[in-house]
């Protein structure tokens, strides 16, 4: 599985892409099919099924690209980033494409995969869905929908843009009315990637950079969130938030790690979410290509999924560990996390935290490929 | 001299290695740290006070020649974009830089004792270290995002430390409460900070100030949108400093520990919303709505808190309540644009208010073991009373406490709020005849705390006789829920509201044995309350001493002909719509007629309070008056009907949290099923509809496939003859 992913992200060839994105599919069902409670095989099916149905339009998409304009076919990511399109060809592509990284990166209406899949897994898997499976959607947008088919990207940027905001705050309220508790972190983490569809709609150097660092601070903070509640959950043994409660005494440490992270994902100032939103906002703030009335519009949306996130993340911290509760028969199983634990969230949140600090760590690497990528939007 | 300004960017990071160092210690070696408890807290003290001499020390620079220093280092570079960090010193900077450190020194020599019997002592010193931290890296800040970090910061560890004792539900729901309505606030500022940036292109104060200036003056911006934006902005201030549509988090925060609603709920953290608004008042001056705004939601809050406070049960609840009453003071102020009169206030004020929350926490500590430990009993007034016998230092304390705030002369809130009520003339009658009536309200109220507290008897041991006697003499006035029960109206005493005998005891750490044993002593024998430890009396002198001199910095200063106070001092650069000639203090005769004024109208506020909250046995004794009294007539009745109405609104705190939680709450839960039910029905069902179509699709084809030899056959002829029919046409 990391073969294929490592291969997906570090590839430059299109079909070598395709082949490593359906490669890393395997093994995922397999963790999904195996581990993880009652109704795995239900979510296993369902997220290969919705996934590979994204595959076949990201084949077409890959076949066409290559096949188009010349009589060998060339699927070189930087032949291709220089060659261009008639326009209604480039539209199709970029559906086609648009569609499978949507189902990936899960994109409004293709997402119910993902908190069927995240609620199912077993804790480990989900931090590998978290972290790094959603991120290749994100990933292939940049990649190859930015990079590659620069006139339709940003013909259909204020539509990404549209459904980014709807997505934040849609995903957010969702995420509200779960019960679960991994379904809720699933939830939010969906609400997280309408920042990163912003970020890449808006066209700017900000908001592109913005992008990638949620991406990255997502990565770190979703996977460190499932881990937690995988850890707590294996204590518990209840998935159900109403059920919980009054665990702060006996798992200090536990506690203590997951309020760090959630506030990590609401946004606090000092850890890596804050910086990646506050850029992605200047990014829409900056954009030249909208209008004064949307730009405002947009903004306040995604404020308002701002007042949103600490809802529900702090309510799923109050319920699972706030309160009083006499555990009788269950104290027993009950023991802080171990050094191993330990050492894993902790190990997680530093680069988090980091990144909050100093965020000239990932934008120093990313600032220059941020600018080759926009130049075609400039001066072409 | 430069020295001092070069290195004070480091003033928000001296405290700053404890909470880390009690963090990695808790989380990795916990035994270890937890072995050395109170050696963490002298380093803590040590370095709040290493800071508190450094801002004195920058202060006295900023009284001798006022100058402002700026030091900005980049944060991100990039080409578009680039954050810088920095520092930026004056006058406002220097003065809430000392009132920080020195309150939360005070706080901090406090809670060592008082929180010395928590389990979370280490965890309460990281959190108030962590705390300061951010508070002084907020008034240290040169720039709006830096602001905007320290502000959601400073929000954070109000949630940590307003949840500290997390196993209480209420507390649980109270930080939560806190953190969301403060949040609320941020996305005003942060939707604010967008908008000037859009606008201006910079967020460096005095860039902002200048670019804004000259696009005013030359009629570039759109004058709607800039008004919405600094709308939005004041949003923030109003969270955070509980102004009167946000203020609902601030009496529930309540719940946290004392010594944290003394210094975070009442002098620092609220007042960085007074603070922000001081900080852009150069922005809002040249925007007349805002200012209009500003003094309007001042004035709504002024007179909200003071009305509310009336019937509070909770000692704290009513601090709360007076606290944002106070601070709609202050805003009241600054709308009107007198800065001076603000800040003046909101040091004052500041201390005063610090003083009582620490008075309340002795009293609450003294009470814990008699009462037991549980925040409806310890920090009830109804079970209060008589405590001067024997907490008598906490008495005087919490005596000069509830004086200053009432404005009575000598004290420190006497010449900050007499200013601002004279200011209040100046700019419009209706304001401030609202703001001198409140004034007489504030005094009624603080009496009333106070006379329930102190005075009296102890009412817990009157508590227990009263099952056996009637219980109307022994009940005592304060307008509580049960009095729709009520029996003998006509002597207008109200019984005493009975305690929930079975309601469960909440723990607090490891405390259960402890607790155990003081609950059954106390109900064996009739334990007084005891005067708390010198650790705690040692810090609410000082406050007192604070209280009976800080009014003394704007006090004229005779020398040399000059008719200058050490404030004006600090602050004659700054902004005075009011007094355009310099000297507020010229026209004395004016200074004296609106002095013998509020001191009346507070005078006659504490006589209300000790008509109507006089000693237990005193009202005993003047029992026939009271009745005489009440049975003067219709008139009365209808009197009392209005004293009902306004003690049922104050009750239940005015409707407003009602009104959130029926409307606010349940919207968005409601939204949240909507769209739970929208994603799993529609959304989720679209999927499975196409998973289970595809399923009968493949099942029906098996059916028809049903592997028998003749029916492929079958079909096989049966195309063999379409394609042939197919043909045949073509062909023909």
């Amino acid at each position: 599985m990391y073969s294929g992913q490592i291969g997906s992200f570090s590839s430059r060839d299109l079909l070598l892409f395709f082949i490593m994105w359906e490669f890393e599919l395997i093994p995922v069902y397999l963790l999904l099919s195996m581990w993880g409670g009652k109704k795995r095989l239900y979510s296993a099916t369902k997220f290969i099924l919705y996934t590979a149905g994204g595959s076949i339009f990201l084949l077409i998409g890959v076949l066409g690209i290559g096949l188009y304009g010349s009589n060998e076919p060339t699927l070189n990511f930087e032949t291709l980033a220089n060659q261009s399109y008639p326009v209604a060809l480039e539209r199709i592509f970029y559906i086609g494409f648009l569609i499978a990284f949507a189902v990936k990166s899960p994109i409004i209406p293709l997402h119910t995969w993902l908190p069927d899949t995240h609620g199912e897994a077993h804790y480990s898997t989900c931090m590998l869905l978290a972290g790094i499976l959603l991120k290749m959607g994100a990933y292939g947008l940049v990649r190859i929908n930015m990079e590659l088919l620069p006139h339709a990207h940003s013909i259909f940027s204020p539509w990404l843009i549209i459904v980014g905001t709807i997505q934040i705050i849609y995903a957010a309220s969702t995420s509200l009315g779960q019960r679960n508790l991994k379904k809720r972190i699933a939830y939010s983490s969906v609400s997280h990637m309408g920042f990163i569809i912003i970020g890449i709609g808006s066209i700017t150097d900000t908001g592109l950079n913005g992008a990638i660092l949620q991406i990255i601070s997502h990565g770190f903070i979703g996977a460190a969130l499932f881990f937690l509640a995988g850890t707590s959950y294996d204590r518990m043994r209840l998935v159900y938030l109403d059920e919980m409660g009054g665990m702060a005494i006996s798992i200090p440490k536990i506690f203590t790690m997951f309020s760090i992270l959630s506030m990590a994902s609401l946004a606090l100032p000092g850890m890596s979410g804050f910086v990646a939103e506050l850029i992605v906002f200047f990014g829409i703030i900056t954009s030249q290509k909208y209008f004064l009335m949307p730009k405002i519009l947009i903004t306040f949306v995604m404020a308002i999924g701002m007042i949103l996130t600490p809802i529900y993340s702090l309510s799923m911290s109050r319920q699972m560990f706030y309160g009083y509760k006499p555990f009788n028969a269950l104290s027993s199983y009950f023991f802080d996390s171990g050094p191993r634990e330990l050492f894993v969230s902790i190990s997680i949140f530093l680069p988090v935290i980091g990144i909050g600090i100093y965020p000239d760590f990932v934008l120093s690497l990313s600032g220059e490929k941020v600018e080759t990528i926009l130049y075609n939007y400039f001066y072409r | 001299m430069e020295h001092a300004y070069q290195y004070s960017g480091i003033i928000p990071f001296v405290p700053l290695p404890i909470p880390i160092l009690i963090g990695i210690g808790l989380l990795l070696f916990p035994t270890a740290t937890k072995n050395l408890r109170r050696m963490w807290a002298f380093p803590n003290i040590l370095l709040l006070s290493i800071v508190m001499i450094f801002s004195v020390d920058l202060s006295i620079q900023q009284i001798n020649g006022s100058s402002i220093y700026q030091y900005v280092w980049s944060w991100t570079i990039n080409n578009d974009f680039s954050f810088e960090f920095g520092y930026f010193i004056d006058s406002l900077t220097s003065i809430m830089s000392i009132l920080i450190t020195t309150v939360g020194i005070f706080v901090l020599i406090y809670s060592d004792n008082y929180m010395s019997h928590d389990q979370g002592y280490l965890r309460f010193f990281a959190y108030m270290s962590l705390f300061n931290t951010s508070m002084l890296g907020l008034v240290t800040s040169s720039n709006l995002i830096q602001i905007y970090i320290f502000w959601e910061l400073v929000g954070m560890c109000s949630y940590l430390l307003i949840g500290f004792w997390f196993t209480r539900p209420a507390a649980a729901n109270a930080c939560q409460k806190a953190f969301v309505t403060n949040r609320i606030g941020d996305f005003g500022l942060l939707l604010g900070i967008l908008g000037f940036y859009w606008i201006t292109g910079s967020f460096e104060f005095q860039d902002l100030f200048e670019i804004f200036n000259n696009l005013i003056y030359n009629n570039e911006v759109h004058f709607l949108f800039v008004t919405l934006c600094a709308s939005l902005l004041f949003a923030g201030a109003v969270a955070k400093s509980a102004q009167f549509p946000l203020h609902v988090w601030l009496p529930d925060a309540m719940e946290g520990p004392t010594p944290i609603s003394a210094l975070i709920h009442a002098a620092t953290m609220v007042a960085a919303g007074i603070f922000l608004v001081a900080r852009l008042l150069p922005l809002f001056i040249v925007i007349p709505y805002i200012m209009n705004l500003i003094s309007l939601i001042g004035i709504i809050t002024v007179l909200l808190g003071a009305t509310l406070a009336l019937a509070q049960k909770d000692i704290k609840r009513g601090l709360a309540y007076s606290t944002m009453s106070q601070l709609g003071y202050m805003m009241l102020a600054l709308g009107m644009g007198s800065y001076r009169a603000a800040l003046f206030h909101l040091i004052t004020h500041a201390y005063s208010k610090a003083l009582l929350f620490l008075g309340s926490g002795s009293i609450i500590h003294s009470m814990e073991a008699v009462v037991g430990y549980s925040p409806e009993k310890s920090q009830n007034m109804v079970l209060m009373g008589g405590l001067r016998k024997h907490a008598p230092i906490t008495q005087i304390a919490f005596l000069v406490g509830t004086l200053s705030l009432c404005g009575i002369p000598p004290l420190a809130c006497f010449w900050s709020k007499d200013e601002i009520l004279s200011d209040s003339w100046l700019y419009s009658p209706i304001f401030a005849i609202i703001a001198w009536s409140t004034a007489g309200l504030t005094a009624f109220y603080m009496f009333r705390i106070y006379l329930l507290t102190f005075e009296g008897h102890l009412n817990i041991h009157f508590q227990k006789y009263s099952g056996k006697k009637s219980s109307s003499f022994y009940s005592i006035k304060l307008w509580g829920k049960e009095e729709q029960k009520m029996i003998n109206r006509n002597f207008r005493l109200f019984p005493l509201l009975t305690m929930n005998k079975n309601e469960k005891p909440y723990t607090i750490g490891g405390n259960v044995k402890k607790r155990a044993l003081i609950t059954n002593f106390a109900k064996k024998a009739f334990s007084y309350p005891h005067e708390s430890d010198n650790t705690m009396l040692f810090p609410m002198l000082i406050l007192v001493l604070f209280t009976l001199f800080v009014g003394a910095i704007a006090i004229p200063l005779n020398q040399e002909g000059m008719h200058l106070d050490i404030l004006s001092k600090l602050l004659t650069p700054s902004i005075n719509l009011l007094h355009k000639n310099s000297n507020d203090f010229e026209d004395s005769y004016q200074f004296l007629t609106n002095v013998t004024f509020s001191v009346s109208i507070a005078c006659f506020g504490i006589f209300t309070a000790f008509l109507l909250y006089k000693p237990f046995y005193s009202s005993l004794l003047n029992l026939n008056l009271l009745n005489s009294f009440a049975k003067k007539g219709p008139k009365r009745i209808f009197l009392d009907k209005i004293i009902y109405v306004i003690y049922d609104w104050s009750y239940n705190r005015g409707y407003i949290d009602t009104f959130y939680s029926i409307s606010l709450t349940k919207g968005i839960r409601g939204l949240a099923e909507l769209t739970h039910f929208f994603d799993r029905r529609v959304i989720d069902g679209i999927t499975n509809g196409v998973g289970i179509t595809s399923f009968f699709v493949g099942e029906s084809i098996k059916y028809v496939g049903g592997s028998r030899i003749s029916f492929y056959l079958l079909l096989y002829s049966f195309y063999v003859l379409i394609f042939l029919l197919i043909y045949y046409f073509i062909l023909l």
